[in-house]
């Protein structure tokens, strides 16, 4: 195997393991500092990569569709906490997952009714669209370079966030002990608010900056869902640093695993879950547990 | 009333209406109410899991799919095979998966439970869907359905109305042992182990044990439905053992009611009722699914059987 071949796979599995970070880290947030299991995440994840196609369409530029996928996801996460969650606060957990279920089956198909059932192609937009050559025979394309330069910009803006900042602070004290950090004056309805609308509007830019890359198509939520919560049962739930290496070991494993076992890269990563679980029954690192 | 005579009451209610049907409904009714009661089933063994143990398996299709799929394998080709020794294979079969995935996944709680379970289901699915093992993704044919053969008789089950009669007594059979493992000593100690861990210890019982013995009990049932199912469409496929099939019979768990025997059967006739009903109203029937999904929710977070028995309650009872 050459050297090349090798960082090329390495690449591939960076720049896939940022995006499932994107995906994961709000679910992970919401887990830890609300107990909520939003399956829904995956849904909101493909809305973003129909809002990419819708706007290249339409709009003719894929920079647009960047902005606009964090207004829709904030405003979305928004009206999700205010209207839906905010109700079954008390409420068995469980009942947060049948209503996130309920709204994974109308997003899907919302979709289905607005956009029909073909898969759509997404051009990568035009300056980004070249390769940058490794070698004679190997190139990269720039696109997922660019990919991977907003996933570390995105991974070290957020741990600057947790470590430095006064919200940061609340929120790590609410992932570690939520009545206690409540009765220290954290505002739980404020915060609640915020990690929602946060926490899907990663979802949906992540579904944006993934379009040009996995294509569009009806149902692309779902993978994308359970790998997020391999990612934060590897990590520990509600710790992003976790999540963080939770998405870069799946992305590791995928990228070889496509490469030497093409037919049982799948089995792969649900085998290595499971044998984390084995020997970690509470994530790599020490989660705040639900 | 309280809720466990609610629940015994629309357990017998919900009896007599499943022997009733071949006797008002035929043709496709009936295939419509085969499907149905199998999904009934299915749905009671998973919340008795989900409901008095705690633990909320997102792996369950597995066990169902297993038993399907070993039933394929039995199968002889040229003859209907007999319920007497396949159907046995096959739950055991259930079972033994389920005791397999329930020593190791039992260890982690909460969230960790849910994915470990979920991992073990979608690695069935790759397994029969990448292997080549009982024919991929095409699935496998089963020729003939499977008669109840003793000797010197043989009754076969290919009357749709016979074989509805032979799924609603055997699904009945499990809603009847559902019901009893739940107000038995067992079921006591399940709860308990649910409840408080550490005093269930203290009193000398074993949660791991206990609960165990509850997932493959569980496991086998759903695997029971596995078996039926498959007799009844002739076919096998890698999607039996999905995570969206466990996801699905979860939510008709959860529509009717975790800590009732009778909830989980509800949420299930519902939830393909309306389907069926949708169905021939729109080709977007699953957006409608999903708004009488957030809607039970919204109205009824615990489910609707337990809905059912808080508004019965008498009024001056309603705080004690």
């Amino acid at each position: 195997m050459s050297s090349f071949f090798f960082f090329v796979q390495l690449l591939n599995a960076v720049q896939y393991g940022l995006i499932l970070y994107l995906v994961a880290s709000g679910l992970t947030l919401l887990l830890g500092i609300m107990g909520v299991i939003n399956l829904a995440h995956g849904a909101f994840y493909m809305v973003g990569a129909y809002m990419a196609f819708a706007v290249v369409q339409h709009l003719a530029s894929f920079w647009l569709a960047l902005p606009l996928a964090i207004v829709l996801g904030l405003a979305l996460g928004a009206l999700l906490e205010r209207f839906l969650l905010s109700r079954l606060e008390g409420a068995d957990h469980l009942s947060q997952v049948l209503l996130s279920f309920g709204l994974i089956l109308i997003i899907n198909e919302g979709q289905r009714i607005i956009f029909g059932n073909d898969p759509h192609g997404i051009d990568v937009p035009g300056v980004l669209n070249f390769s940058i050559p490794l070698s004679e025979t190997f190139a990269y394309p720039a696109y997922r370079l660019f990919v991977c330069a907003i996933g570390i910009v995105f991974a070290v803006g957020v741990s600057l966030v947790m470590a430095r900042t006064r919200i940061g602070m609340m929120l790590r004290a609410s992932a570690e002990n939520r009545p206690m950090a409540r009765a220290l004056g954290v505002n739980a309805k404020r915060m609640y608010l915020g990690v929602t609308a946060a926490g899907i509007a990663c979802a949906v830019l992540a579904g944006v900056i993934a379009a040009p890359i996995a294509s569009v198509y009806p149902g692309m939520g779902d993978q994308v869902l359970i790998l997020s919560f391999v990612v934060i049962v590897l990590g520990g739930i509600g710790s992003l640093p976790g999540a963080l290496v939770g998405a870069l070991l799946l992305g590791l494993v995928d990228a070889f695993g496509k490469q030497f076992f093409p037919n049982f890269a799948a089995f792969l990563v649900y085998a290595a879950m499971i044998a984390v679980l084995i020997a970690r029954p509470q994530g790599l690192f020490r989660g705040t547990g639900t | 009333m309280s809720q466990d005579r609610i629940d015994a009451s629309l357990l017998i209610v919900l009896a007599l209406a499943a022997l009733l049907v071949p006797f008002v409904w035929s043709g496709y009714e009936v295939k419509l109410a085969t499907t149905i009661t199998i999904q009934a089933g299915f749905a009671i063994a998973l919340g008795f899991v989900v409901g008095p143990a705690g633990l909320v398996s997102l792996g369950h299709a597995a066990f169902y799919g297993v038993a399907a799929y070993l039933f394929a394998m039995i199968a002889a080709e040229s003859q209907p095979a007999n319920v007497f020794t396949t159907a046995p294979i096959a739950i055991l079969g259930a079972a033994v998966v389920a005791a397999v995935v329930g020593a190791v996944s039992i260890r982690s709680r909460g969230l960790y439970f849910i994915l470990m379970t979920l991992a073990f289901g979608q690695l069935g699915y790759h397994f029969f869907h990448d292997t080549g093992i009982g024919g991929s993704a095409d699935g496998a044919y089963i020729n003939f359905r499977p008669e109840l053969q003793l000797p010197g008789i043989a009754i076969s089950l290919d009357n749709a109305a016979r074989f509805y009669q032979f799924v609603s007594v055997l699904v009945l059979a499990v809603a009847a042992l559902a019901w009893w493992l739940r107000r038995s000593a067992f079921g006591s100690i399940l709860v308990a182990a649910r409840d408080n861990e550490t005093r269930t210890r203290a009193f000398g019982y074993s949660p791991y044990a206990i609960r165990l013995t509850a997932f493959v009990i569980s496991g086998a049932m759903a695997g029971a439905m596995g078996y039926l199912t498959a007799a009844q469409h002739g076919f096998v496929a890698p999607q039996m053992l999905a995570w969206q099939n466990s996801a699905t019979v979860l939510v008709m768990v959860l529509i009717g009611g975790k800590d009732t025997t009778s909830g989980p059967a509800i949420g299930a006739i519902l939830l393909l009722l309306a389907e069926e009903i949708l169905q021939r109203a729109t080709e977007h029937w699953l957006i409608g699914v999903g708004l009488i999904i957030v809607a039970v929710v919204l109205a009824a977070p615990n489910g609707m059987v337990p809905y059912l028995a808080q508004a019965l309650r008498p009024k001056r009872a309603q705080h004690a």
